[in-house]
């Protein structure tokens, strides 16, 4: 069962093709790897899958509704979360209210009617209990990669769209990380995960695609991906 | 000296709600509205409509208050969120250039007052209309100070306003917040008008003084925070009476804007932070 489903997905800036015919599915449940190059189109993949960008033609379908159509507003609100390669919060807000703010808007939405977060407990659960009242623009760049962490928690959703949540951190702070991406996707939350470091995606992720030119390249296992030799030709280059 | 006192209090009040409002708008859309002095002289305009018509200054609220809701809503179609900085200049100073033409055309450039009635009566030092002007301000003033802090929708404002884009990712519906505050600053600006027909007599030029007015609270208070613009009205108010009274009428914006430049240089994003 797919949770989400992209079909034949494209997305033009005048020449430039950023997404080319992509076809893919996240399995409900799920950890899937997106990695490719820079400039291959992953984070303008998540922008569609969002509305940030409208497509250009092809489907996409979340938990078995055709969402092509709906706007940003909506697709949030039938349970997609997002996190944003440089952050992307409300600055003059505290790390709790920019938490609070999403718990509103689940509520409204219905998405919390099994259970529903506490805005202070998902500011702990990423471990910044002790800052929760600070606010965002005095964070750290690791502590406010957790607020968006949280945030998008707070959705109650049924997937999450990890745009390089390792980005940036040093490698004190990755360990921390994952152990949080593994333990959201023990929830029963599917993750899609954009990523550069390798060793922790890798690790961590059930299946892998990659990206190349804004085409799928490759798609399977960890291990089968990094044997693949269009992706490590995509990453090292021709003579390897 | 206890008159000067209360009427720079009156004024300053009525600045902060005229300054708060237009940054409450500023704020969100980043738009700079040139339009909006208009709705205040408008809206003054309508209290002397209906004192042709019978109603006193506070009766008049009756049609000011769905008058200015419909031009607040005229505003927010002709600037739907994403509209880019360009055309929401020309557009505003398109609406002022009509809404001024059409008042000239009306009430002609000659200045006007609204007949006070009973709001002229005295009640010790001040009359009664200004006592009204304290505690209408000084109640929105904390009302939306409390819906700001403490209300979920303030929260979701301020998220909104903050970076629009995250917002409508994570599901708020900022169409409907745009909506909102533009209805929202239509009409304290009518209540800015109404207030302003209780103090002064006006004109239909008066609309792009009482802008930059406006404007002035904004920067000097604070953009974006009521003690802010509270605090800068009230500055702005006291200035305004005491040089007047001191001076002379003419120094009064030498003062204001030198004031403005020495906030500029010193403290560039106002006196106060925060809501």
């Amino acid at each position: 069962m797919a949770i989400l489903e992209l079909v034949e997905v494209t997305k033009s800036f005048g020449g430039l093709v950023a997404v080319d015919h992509v076809s893919l599915e996240v399995k409900e449940g799920e950890i899937l790897g997106l990695i490719g190059p820079n400039g291959a189109g992953k984070t303008t993949l998540f922008n569609v899958i969002n509305n940030v960008y409208k497509v250009d033609s092809g489907r996409l379908i979340f938990d078995g509704q055709d969402i092509t159509k709906k706007g940003t507003k909506e697709r949030a609100r039938l349970g997609i979360g997002r996190t944003f390669q440089l952050t992307n919060l409300a600055p003059s807000l505290t790390a709790v209210e920019n938490v609070e703010v999403i718990l509103e808007v689940a509520r409204k939405s219905g998405l919390t009617k099994d259970k529903e977060k506490d805005s202070s407990e998902l500011v702990e659960f990423v471990n910044l209990g002790d800052k929760k009242n600070e606010i965002v623009q005095e964070l750290t760049f690791f502590q406010k990669k957790m607020v968006e962490i949280a945030r998008a928690l707070a959705l109650n959703p049924k997937l999450i769209l990890l745009d390089e949540p390792l980005a940036g951190l040093n490698p004190a702070e990755i360990p921390g990380a994952v152990e949080i991406i593994r333990e959201i996707n023990a929830q029963g939350i599917s993750v899609f995960w954009i990523e550069h470091v390798m060793k922790a995606l890798m690790g961590t992720a059930d299946r892998v695609v990659a990206l190349n030119y804004g085409r799928k390249i490759a798609e399977g296992t960890p291990k089968e991906m990094q044997e693949n030799k269009e992706v490590i030709k995509s990453y090292l280059g021709e003579e390897f | 000296m206890e008159a000067l006192f209360l009427n720079a209090i009156v004024l300053g009040l009525l600045f902060a709600v005229w300054g708060y409002s237009f940054t409450l708008l500023f704020k969100l859309t980043k738009y700079l509205h040139f339009a909006y002095g208009e709705l205040i002289v408008t809206s003054a305009y309508f209290c002397l409509l209906g004192s042709f018509l019978g109603f006193n200054i506070l009766q008049s609220l009756i049609f000011v208050i769905p008058l200015m809701l419909l031009f607040g809503l005229l505003f927010a179609k002709l600037a739907p969120p994403g509209t880019n900085d360009h055309s929401v200049l020309l557009v505003s100073l398109g609406i002022l250039l009509i809404f001024q033409s059409i008042n000239l055309h009306i009430f002609s450039p000659d200045v006007q007052s609204v007949p006070l009635g009973i709001f002229g009566e005295s009640l010790g030092v001040l009359s009664l209309g200004r006592y009204i002007i304290i505690i209408f301000a000084v109640a929105f003033l904390a009302l939306l100070y409390y819906i700001f802090k403490n209300t979920n929708f303030g929260l979701s404002w301020r998220a909104a306003a903050d970076n629009a884009e995250a917002a409508k990712i994570i599901g708020i519906d900022v169409k409907k917040i745009y909506l909102i505050t533009f209805l929202l600053t239509a009409l304290l600006a009518g209540f800015g008008g109404v207030g302003l027909s209780y103090v002064y007599a006006f004109t239909p030029y008066y609309g792009l003084e009482y802008l930059v007015l406006a404007i002035l609270v904004a920067i000097i208070g604070g953009a974006g925070s009521i003690r802010g613009a509270t605090i800068g009205g009230l500055i702005i108010g006291f200035i305004v009476v005491f040089t007047s009274y001191l001076i002379g009428a003419l120094w009064e914006n030498v003062i204001l804007f030198g004031i403005l430049v020495i906030v500029m240089l010193l403290r560039p994003q106002g006196l106060v932070r925060g809501i």
